[in-house]
């Protein structure tokens, strides 16, 4: 939170060669970058652009390039919602690989704005937990499973609403990891085109 | 990821820093734990927005998991004190302590996006050296009395009875955004735009 930027970048220089201003110049421009897990911390950094480049034009998209493996729900919650939220059209691509938390983003981009590169890969699935845990007296594990059940509904909802599949389909289909070649990504509803 | 973003002067395209930039415009964001420094951040954010205009409101975004409840009252505190309405907006999770920011919003301020959670339970100790008996005694008169204030605002907050919070909130509860509503956390849940 209101990091200071400006002395963290000098600090950085040397390991970074330099490239850290090609992203500055490139925020001109609307475009944003994902190369990192999917975390809270990327979920801030994201709806405040998100937020910022929507206050400046509604109408003009914005351009979202990922290349993630993924991460945590609540995060992906924060950045959906926000996607969601602004009014400025959202245009996603698949650089080179989007799985789990990532692909959902990728698909939640705005209809026929959706791209992947021609050899990207896209995973899907449900929601992963870790779920005895240890300390958790009985009462807090039902109300926890109950509530990882309800967010692995939620997300295959999301995903349903965003391909169109029907949602028993979805549901059968993310048991297990599916991976999929933008080929077959399009023919699924996570894509509309590719490059 | 890269934060900066180039705002068009008459001096030329000169880099900001987003959440600067979007502080001028009266948005905060709390996320993450909230530490000594988020916490400081955001109560003197808030009193300079305050000094600046005591009219329009100030927008907090919350995605949290909680943090140390001294850091959280500072906020809070702060919070109550400033003239300026101050809106909450849940956007992904508000855990423990952060749900206390979000339901302390100005009444018919609180938002909570569609997906987002709250998640209340009794307040927890992390025991992370060995103490003497007396020292063990001290430090839980402090949670409970601690426990006992924050469950005192969930009762302000949502209008319930502190008997009814203490009974609910024996056991860690997880809430969706429709059930945060009923339950008094917020007031609204957003709608998306249109065309999404």
């Amino acid at each position: 939170m209101g990091k200071n930027q400006e002395h963290d970048h000098d600090l950085e220089k040397p390991s970074t060669l330099g490239y850290d201003e090609t992203y500055i110049k490139l925020s001109k421009h609307r475009v944003i970058f994902i190369n990192e897990d999917i975390t809270h911390q990327l979920a801030t950094e994201l709806s405040a652009l998100l937020l910022y480049f929507d206050n400046q034009d509604q109408e003009e998209p914005i351009e979202m390039y990922i290349n993630s493996v993924g991460g945590g729900g609540d995060a992906l919650y924060n950045i959906y919602d926000i996607m969601q939220l602004i009014s400025a059209p959202i245009k996603t691509v698949c650089l080179g690989k989007c799985y789990s938390a990532a692909a959902v983003i990728l698909a939640a981009g705005s209809k026929g704005y959706r791209y992947a590169f021609k050899h990207s890969n896209i995973m899907i699935h449900g929601l992963q937990c870790s779920f005895p845990i240890l300390g958790y007296d009985i009462t807090n594990s039902k109300n926890y499973h109950q509530f990882l059940r309800e967010n692995n509904t939620n997300i295959m909802k999301i995903l349903a609403n965003h391909t169109k599949q029907p949602l028993a389909k979805i549901h059968k289909d993310c048991q297990e990891d599916m991976w999929l070649d933008p080929v077959k990504a399009r023919s699924y509803g996570i894509i509309d085109h590719i490059i | 990821m890269n934060t900066i973003v180039l705002e068009t002067t008459e001096q030329g395209d000169v880099g900001v820093d987003v959440y600067q930039r979007l502080s001028n415009d009266r948005v905060l964001f709390i996320s993450g734990e909230i530490n000594d420094k988020v916490a400081t951040d955001i109560s003197a954010t808030l009193l300079l927005k305050n000094n600046e205009n005591r009219k329009d409101k100030i927008t907090l975004f919350i995605n949290s998991p909680g943090g140390h409840l001294r850091n959280v009252f500072m906020i809070f505190d702060m919070m109550k004190i400033i003239k300026a309405p101050v809106e909450t907006i849940c956007i992904g999770a508000a855990m423990d302590a952060a749900a206390i920011l979000l339901s302390a919003g100005k009444k018919g301020m609180r938002l909570a996006t569609k997906n987002s959670f709250i998640s209340v339970g009794q307040l927890e100790h992390n025991w992370s050296s060995q103490f003497s008996m007396t020292d063990v005694q001290k430090i839980m008169q402090i949670t409970e009395k601690d426990n006992k204030s924050m469950m005192e605002v969930f009762a302000k907050t949502t209008g319930k009875p502190l008997s009814t919070i203490l009974n609910d909130f024996d056991r860690r509860v997880f809430m969706n955004a429709v059930r945060a509503q009923k339950y008094g956390f917020i007031d609204k849940v957003v709608s998306f735009g249109k065309g999404k």
